[in-house]
């Protein structure tokens, strides 16, 4: 544990401002790849297209499904585990 | 359900810089979730890593094989997307009902992983066409926005664990949501988001053709 002393309240906020920050940066991505800017892809295309191979396919459902792993299961709240 | 011939699994030539990344970032998950105190989770990362390492390197031996004609049954699209959506509205009754990180969630939850990893496994319209300039910046900037995410929550859950009150004042996303996970309403409305996005994966994106913007509007 680091002995330091800092406003948790501040640090708080710019933590979660970094959250929505890329949120919006996603956003405005995607919107501007739909608009044909950038020449870009938006999201759910690029992960399509992804997927045609096997080990993409397989690491991008194993990813989604841990999302909800983590929130719903999550033996290591449960059972320590 | 039909009967159909077709390739075997889909034959690859080497190592893609996707496929490679994100075996990376599957193996620096496992590390993650070991070192933060979640051997369940730092398995499950490690296991999947080290399947499709295997998995790809088997496929890369049989490149070299001739192809073989192999019969598969499948289902076709409108059955696979009516079965899939039952079993996702199910699941979702069931998640909302019992109890939260209890044995049949975590059983559910777990059947539901291995059931969209056996959908995804095999798919018919495998390509290995050249994909167009675009594609490749679209992928660099979404791995960027990934990147980033994943990378300003590790750094906030290190701080969180490493500085008294760290928790107060680095919270990670989980600690975020655990108010709304809680709550049984907004917990059947993330539950349900989550089950959408898994039956866009499994019906939708799967089967869908890779297509460019500028293909689709011309």
């Amino acid at each position: 544990m680091i002995d330091v002393v800092i406003d948790v309240e501040l640090t708080r906020a710019i933590t979660i401002a970094g959250y929505i920050a890329v949120v919006v940066a996603a956003i405005a991505i995607d919107i501007a790849a739909r608009r044909g800017i950038g020449r870009l892809e938006p999201l759910a295309d690029t992960i399509a297209a992804a997927m045609h191979d096997r080990t993409v396919r397989i690491a991008v459902v194993a990813t989604w499904w841990w999302i909800g792993w983590h929130f719903l299961a999550d033996p290591t709240r449960s059972y320590g585990l | 359900m039909t009967l159909t011939r077709e390739l075997p699994p889909a034959a690859v030539r080497s190592w893609s810089p996707s496929a490679l990344l994100w075996v990376i970032a599957l193996t620096i998950m496992a590390v993650f979730q070991l070192w933060r105190g979640a051997p369940i989770d730092g398995l499950i990362f490690a296991v999947v890593a080290v399947v499709l390492v295997v998995e790809r390197a088997v496929r890369l031996r049989r490149a070299a094989s001739p192809a073989r004609l192999a019969p598969r049954t499948h289902l076709d699209g409108s059955r696979r997307l009516a079965i899939v959506v039952a079993v996702a509205l199910a699941a979702l009754l069931v998640i909302v009902v019992a109890p939260r990180t209890g044995p049949v969630s975590i059983t559910l939850t777990a059947g539901l992983g291995l059931g969209a990893v056996a959908l995804v496994w095999n798919r018919a319209s495998d390509t290995h066409a050249r994909p167009p300039e675009s594609r490749r910046r679209s992928k660099v900037a979404w791995a960027s926005v990934g990147i980033t995410l994943a990378l300003w929550e590790a750094l906030a859950y290190i701080l969180s664990v490493a500085i008294p009150r760290g928790w107060i004042g680095f919270p990670t996303v989980s600690l975020l949501l655990e108010p709304a996970v809680e709550f049984d309403l907004s917990r059947a409305l993330l539950t349900a988001a989550w089950l959408v996005g898994g039956v866009w994966l499994v019906t939708a994106a799967v089967a869908r053709r890779p297509v460019t913007r500028a293909a689709a509007v011309s």
